[in-house]
């Protein structure tokens, strides 16, 4: 008796102590998790996709996407004249922002978005043992690029910012101080040289628009200039001068006719599609004028139109590319509508009935269907402006006469008049204020940074204030040297990451 | 020449992405709140008054609520935590008088009345703290939770009038002279340097209450007289405010009838700030100008009914007939210029604060009761 109850207690006292608790845990059977995600080619295709989808922004949605993060990319240049009357990037064009300014942190999030996702590629992927190695090296190497892409925002834009190059899951590990700006810089460096190595030259049809090797060179020649490292710069421009080509129609850079074309160098993707979500973006109806449909959201300032106005062919028209930025008092000045098929519609049948006398007419194309929002891409960097910055570089590196071919290459796309005979400041001057300006307005992330660029440097450094005055840029006496040089780091992420320290003056 | 095909270029595919777009919390766990109550239940007058009077302290540990992190994790969205220990104490008196029945006639009368205060003991896990209560979009909080204070407590800049003149402008200045506020123009706000840093900045917003009341109170009144009844129900909340970002919505876009009556030159003593199209001042930041007592009386509940003698229903099988007509949130007495001062809230952290939500109707009902 005594012996059967010993060996039964034994028993139960073995089979306690053999229970573990791993069976209290149970996998998430519903939602995708880091336990069954990460193990197939086609979760690294995804993965790299989202990371690129960032780019729009750090939703996803196309009003976050202009309302936030364009607005205070581009609203503060002088080339732009935002309507006052709406309320997006309206305190950070007048200089007036505080730092919980939405437009600030939306620009925040996004860049850190990308930079997260790719911090994710980048661990992962070369974990996916079924793909082949070079399949796998070329995604971390394009996820390399948008990271560095991101922070290159990111440094212009706010200067002292986290370096984070890891997907950190733990919540309570979150804060992280910020780095010194040279660290980014060095970052940047260093992941765009990773990615120029391993990148392809070019793409499959379907895969047209992902980062190629000479993105990742354009990327490098953009920080060598925005660091002043002129002859690096020039270098690294020379080495894809010529492996790409300006569009022979100006406007076709901006109508979705050549996107991903011989002129792409990087751009951020859309397509009409709205079957698997919303791929389309306002942009058109952001510029164009309220007779045609539009929502005016900003307009040409006067000192952009004037620039412009000066860029004449040999017979003393008007250049292309006058035509195809805005949309003026001119016979050969028109616009399309939003009918289908669109038509054209001239200045002259609808001057009178409009706010302003001047619109922008670049990216303010129609859709294939009637009064739509579009999906052409946006350009990030184009041929033409690669040619700038080479000539940019070039001048600076005491080649001002091949650096004026260079200017006369794009300038002979657009039929404007060719320069000539001008000295190295001369030709300086030209390009920042005029050439840059002209060929570029507008465009996504160019002017604002490349005034807050010359302004940094010790290169015939800008006073970006007496130039903002001089340009007729409405509220620049509100301008504050070395406040307004940077975005406030938001107060939200101040909040709740005491590490960070403000910019200066906010 | 006529037709070309933008936007959308032959087969463009359209691939989907995925990849983590929030974080996990393997510590999750539930919330635990621990209650102290002491009450004392009396009945005077052979129970025509009788009542209850309770004393309450509940702590509530691990609170779960969204949890804002840095962006810079690459995540936006929220992820649940248990975020906060939060304290709530206050009493509780509820009371009823019966009046005895004569010649068909009684009535009875309850009065409720409750007051609470609650605090944060511990917030996050690095005493961080939180901004919510936006009133622009995602700009412009106007509260903030932290250790020591109430839940969503009001955190603004402290407002001090209207700059009549240009003269008042120039008066405003810190110790060494030098303007407080150099963007303002005459019909601007005059904001408060609480702290006394000779600089108008974020650490001038002070913490200015928040959206419990001090007194939540309701009244019943039921009478009945022969074969009618009336029941009559009225509830408030006394020493209650909320900040009117309605109405600072509307001064935003120009759509408020008060603005008629804004600062201009010809209009010195206006209440209303001027009207400017970059508001270089701004007015518009979060400040006591727009926060307001929203203490309400409302009369929510009116009935009254007429039962059928029954000796006349139950030749038609029916027990009980009984017909009535009455109104809910019939009249509200309050200071409140918004839509409604009984909004509840949008979020843990962002009660009391009125972003235009709709706000209780008005309804007159009538019906039939009928038993069988």
């Amino acid at each position: 008796m005594k012996l059967k109850i010993a060996a039964l207690a034994f028993f139960s006292a073995t089979l306690f102590t053999a229970c573990s608790d791993k069976f209290l845990e149970l996998d998430d059977k519903q939602n995708l998790t880091e336990n069954t995600f990460w193990s197939t080619r086609q979760h690294a295709l995804q993965g790299i996709t989202a990371t690129y989808g960032a780019l729009q922004a750090y939703d996803g949605s196309k009003w976050t996407w202009f309302e936030s993060v364009y607005t205070t990319l581009n609203y503060k240049g002088d080339d732009i004249d935002n309507n006052k009357n709406e309320p997006y990037g309206k305190n950070l064009a007048a200089f007036v922002n505080s730092a919980d300014d939405n437009g600030a942190w939306s620009l925040w999030a996004t860049a850190y978005t990308g930079i997260g996702r790719a911090n994710q590629v980048i661990a992962k992927v070369p974990g996916i043992a079924v793909m082949a190695e070079t399949e796998r090296t070329q995604i971390v190497g394009e996820a390399k690029f948008l990271r560095a892409y991101n922070y290159f925002l990111l440094v212009n834009g706010f200067e002292n910012v986290p370096l984070v190059l890891t997907f950190e899951k733990d919540i309570t590990k979150l804060q992280v101080p910020q780095s010194p700006k040279e660290a980014i810089w060095a970052q940047i460096e260093k992941d765009l040289t990773e990615a120029e190595a391993i990148l392809p030259e070019t793409y499959p049809a379907e895969y047209k628009g992902r980062a190629t090797k000479g993105a990742a060179k354009a990327m490098l020649g953009k920080m060598f200039l925005f660091q002043e490292k002129w002859a690096q710069a020039e270098a690294k421009f020379r080495e894809i001068y010529g492996k790409y080509a300006l569009n022979d129609n100006f406007a076709d850079n901006f109508n979705g006719t050549k996107e991903n074309g011989p002129e792409s160098i990087f751009e951020i993707q859309w397509s009409g599609d709205r079957t698997v979500s919303d791929e389309r973006h306002p942009f058109n109806f952001e510029v164009r004028p309220g007779a045609l449909d539009g929502w005016e959201l900003m307009y040409p300032s006067d000192w952009l139109v004037q620039t412009l106005k000066n860029d004449k062919t040999d017979t003393g028209g008007y250049s292309d590319r006058v035509y195809g930025t805005i949309f003026f008092d001119d016979p050969n000045s028109y616009m399309w509508d939003l009918g289908t098929p669109a038509s054209r519609i001239p200045y002259a049948d609808v001057k009178g009935t409009m706010v302003r006398q001047v619109y922008f007419n670049k990216y303010a194309y129609p859709n294939d269907r009637s009064g739509a929002y579009v999906g052409y891409n946006i350009s990030i960097i184009r041929y033409a402006d690669v040619l700038l910055m080479l000539a940019e570089a070039a001048n600076e590196n005491n080649k001002t006469a091949e650096a004026t071919g260079f200017v006369n290459e794009v300038r002979t796309r657009a039929k404007a008049k060719l320069i000539s005979g001008l000295g190295k400041d001369q030709l300086r001057e030209h390009i920042r204020q005029v050439e840059r300006p002209t060929e570029l307005a507008m465009e996504w992330g160019i002017r604002w940074f490349d005034l807050m660029r010359w302004a940094r440097g010790n290169t015939a450094k800008l006073n970006v204030k007496g130039t903002l005055q001089a340009h007729g840029k409405p509220s620049a006496a509100n301008y504050v040297e070395d406040k307004h040089i940077r975005y406030p780091i938001p107060l939200k992420e101040i909040s709740v990451n005491p590490l960070l320290k403000q910019n200066h003056l906010y | 020449m006529a037709e070309l095909s933008f936007g959308a270029a032959p087969s463009q595919q359209v691939y989907v992405g995925a990849i983590a777009t929030a974080l996990a919390n393997i510590n999750i766990k539930w919330e635990q709140t621990a209650t102290m109550n002491a009450g004392v239940s009396f009945s005077f007058l052979k129970g025509a008054i009788s009542g209850n009077v309770d004393y309450f302290r509940s702590r509530t540990s691990d609170m779960l609520a969204e949890t804002p992190i840095p962006s810079s994790s690459g995540i936006t969205s929220m992820p649940l935590t248990n975020i906060a220990d939060m304290e709530n104490k206050g009493w509780e008196l509820s009371t009823t008088y019966r009046n005895p029945a004569e010649k068909g006639f009684s009535w009875d009368v309850t009065l409720n009345l409750s007051h609470s205060r609650n605090k944060i003991i511990r917030l996050g896990y690095d005493e961080g703290m939180i901004s919510d209560g936006y009133v622009d979009y995602s700009n412009r909080a106007s509260t903030i939770t932290r250790k020591g204070e109430a839940l969503a407590s009001f955190y603004l800049f402290k407002s001090n009038g209207i700059f009549r003149s240009q003269a008042d402008v120039d008066a405003h200045v810190n110790k060494e002279g030098d303007k407080l506020q150099p963007n303002a123009a005459p019909g601007d706000l005059r904001f408060e340097d609480t702290n006394g840093d000779g600089q108008l900045n974020d650490d001038d917003k002070v913490i200015m209450g928040n959206g419990l009341p001090k007194l939540d109170y309701g009244l019943t009144f039921n009478a009945r007289y022969k074969n009618f009844d009336l029941m009559v129900f009225l509830n408030g909340k006394q020493g209650q405010k909320m900040y009117n970002g309605a109405k600072m919505f509307l001064y935003r876009f120009y759509r408020s009838a008060d603005l008629v009556n804004a600062w201009t030159p010809s209009n010195p003593g206006s209440e209303v700030y001027r009207l400017s199209d970059e508001d270089k001042n701004e007015n518009l930041r979060v400040s006591d100008y727009f926060l307001e007592d929203a203490s309400f009386l409302r009369l929510r509940n009116l009935q009254l009914g007429y039962t059928l003698p029954s000796a006349l229903t139950k030749k038609a099988y029916i027990n009980r007939l009984r017909i009535y007509a009455g109104a809910y949130n019939l009249l509200t007495f309050t200071k409140y210029t918004g839509f409604d001062p009984d909004l509840s809230n949008t979020g843990i952290f962002s009660r009391g604060v009125d972003r235009g939500y709709y706000p209780m109707s008005r309804s007159f009902v009538a019906g039939i009761n009928v038993g069988f």
